[in-house]
This record gives C-alpha cells, sequence and structure tokens, in this order.
C-alpha cells in the first residue's frame, strides 16, 4: 500500500508532535480502509477525517472559542468542533465527516463508520506509550471485527475517563449506552 | 580572607542554583515529593527467546487495576493468560514463582517497580508466575490527550 501525503489545509495549527500523531492516525484510517474494501468515497471520508481531526489543536483559546461558538465545553476538546465548523465555511458537506471530526474527543451516538473508525484510530494508533500490546492486538483485529474493537475502545476510553477524574459528556454516556 | 570567603560563597550560590536548573529541566522532582513513575514509553524486559506464562490479580479494592497490570506486563513482554480478583485482599504486591524460575519473578518485581517474591511451586496451574497486584502498586501513566 503506498502512503498517500498528507496534505493539512493552511488554517491549520500543529506543532510538529502533533502533526506526527495526526500522520500516524491517518496511515491507521487509510490502512483499515483498505483491508475492509471500503469505497473510494469512505476511503476519502476516513483519511481526511484522519487529518483534520486535529488541525486545530494547538491554536490559541481565543481562535477555538471564537470558531467552536456558544459551546459551552472546556478548552481541550474545543478543537472538534471549531475545526468542523471551519470545515462547513470552507463547504465541507460530508455530514460524516463534520460529525466525526466534531466529536472525535467525546463520541457520539450516532455516527456512522467514520466518526467510530476516528474514535478507534486516535485511541489505538501506535505512538502512544500506554498498554502498546494490548492496543496494537486492537488495531490488528479491528478489520475483522469492527463493531466488537469499537465497543472495546469505547469502554477503555470511558475507564481512562474515569480514572483521570474528568468529565463524562452526555454524547459519551450516549454512545455507551449505544454500544454496550 | 574575609573577600576569599565571599567568592567561595558565590560560587557555592551559582553551583547550587545551576544544580536546581538541571534538576527541574530533567523532570527531576522537588525535596519531599513522592517519586514520579515516567510517562515515557515502557521498554520490554523479557527476552525475546522467553515466554513468561503471567496470571495477574486484583488484591485491592480498586477497580480496574488488574486490566493496568495486564497492559503494563504485556508491554514489559510478559504473556499474561489470565486476569481477574484475588481471593483475598492482600496489604502489598506479590509475586508467585508457579515453575520454579526465580529469576523470571524477580524480572517481573522489577517491571512493577518492585514487589515481594515468593516461591509457590504448582504445575497444575500451566503458569510461571502469579502476581498479585496491592495497594502500593502504582500504574504507569497513560497520557491521552485525543
Amino acid at each position: 500500500m503506498t502512503r498517500r501525503p498528507l496534505v493539512m489545509p493552511a488554517w491549520a495549527r500543529v506543532g510538529e508532535k502533533r502533526a506526527a500523531h495526526i500522520a500516524r492516525v491517518t496511515e491507521l484510517l487509510d490502512r483499515w480502509a483498505v483491508q475492509l474494501r471500503l469505497d473510494e468515497a469512505e476511503c476519502e471520508a476516513w483519511h481526511d477525517v484522519g487529518r483534520l481531526h486535529d488541525a486545530l489543536r494547538d491554536a490559541p483559546e481565543e481562535t477555538l472559542r471564537r470558531l467552536a461558538g456558544p459551546l459551552a465545553l472546556p478548552l481541550d476538546v474545543l478543537h472538534g468542533p471549531a475545526a468542523a465548523n471551519q470545515l462547513v465555511a470552507e463547504g465541507e458537506t460530508r455530514e460524516s465527516v463534520l460529525s466525526a471530526v466534531r466529536w472525535h474527543t467525546v463520541g457520539h451516538a450516532e455516527w456512522d463508520r467514520t466518526g467510530r473508525a476516528l474514535y478507534m484510530a486516535d485511541f489505538l494508533e501506535p505512538g502512544r506509550g500506554f498498554m502498546r500490546a494490548d492496543r496494537a492486538f486492537l488495531a490488528e483485529h479491528l478489520p475483522h471485527d469492527f463493531d466488537g474493537v469499537f465497543r472495546q475502545v469505547v469502554q477503555m476510553r470511558l475507564e481512562w475517563t474515569l480514572r483521570e477524574g474528568k468529565a463524562l459528556f452526555p454524547e459519551a454516556v450516549g454512545l455507551w449506552n449505544a454500544v454496550r | 580572607m574575609k573577600g576569599r570567603g565571599r567568592w567561595i560563597a558565590l560560587a557555592l550560590v551559582v553551583l547550587l542554583a545551576g544544580y536546581g536548573l538541571w534538576h527541574l529541566a530533567s523532570g527531576g522532582s522537588a525535596a519531599g515529593d513522592a517519586p514520579r513513575r515516567s510517562a515515557a514509553r515502557v521498554k520490554r524486559i523479557v527476552p525475546e527467546s522467553d515466554r513468561i506464562r503471567v496470571e495477574v490479580l486484583n488484591g485491592t479494592n480498586t477497580r480496574g487495576l488488574a486490566r493496568l497490570g495486564t497492559g503494563l506486563l504485556r508491554d514489559l513482554g510478559f504473556d499474561v493468560v489470565s486476569s481477574g480478583n484475588a481471593p483475598a485482599r492482600v496489604d502489598s504486591t506479590t509475586v508467585l514463582v508457579r515453575s520454579g524460575r526465580m529469576d523470571w519473578g524477580e524480572l517481573a518485581a522489577k517491571g512493577l517497580g518492585g514487589a515481594r517474591v515468593a516461591a509457590r511451586p504448582d504445575s497444575s496451574r500451566y503458569l510461571d508466575l502469579t502476581i498479585v497486584l496491592g495497594p502500593d502498586w502504582r500504574p504507569p501513566p497513560e497520557p491521552f490527550d485525543p
């Protein structure tokens, strides 16, 4: 499989480490898309959510709040809605892409495969330093059991959220209730 | 003599300040702080040629500890074949050596950041080690910022 060049939009604000993470997530999504034999449109959507999901991850708070609009969300989850709104302003109309990018930090019960794939790739990409063996296994296993791996990842991410004492968003709870 | 003493004191201050800056830059903890586990990537410590079959048991009331221990031990190269809750709570983390390889027990203890190692031979379990995680075990950090 040839690796596609990663083209970031001009408005992206990412540091070197973040760019490397984006590249790994996108590469994983591209690989799964081939293994799952997705059609061209879905392959493109998976690639795009990979390269765009953290495009504003390192943007200043003022920019994020301006782009995200009147959302009562903490700073560390604003980059998703901000990037989605920026994409809308640029003419993006694929609802699955917008929803995947908008909610990738918390999850969403209404997602199609694109949102679910991004949510998994963001967690399973090989650059993260914890539970490498288990996460690598899940990443390999995904093409054989998309829904099973998704459920497992939702559980692991929610457990992490609780362990860290972070807030659980209604969208995350809704997602768990949809897959449990 | 007085002037010389002043210069020595100044040199000491500069040295101490330099050490302090280096210590902070290298991620050192302030005196009196509890030692921090590094967020660095866990490296495999089990030789590729060895297969060490491990059972991980949670000996505390903290939910999810066996799963975290399993994740860490697999990253260290141990073959965790089962995990669950210990039949009783324990005071400290213990590695029970089932197959006679005490060096494997010591290796697991080292990977966990310290644990008691004891011989409890039992060939019926098809295990090399039983690891009972106690309240003294601290899981490694899981830096995740989606």
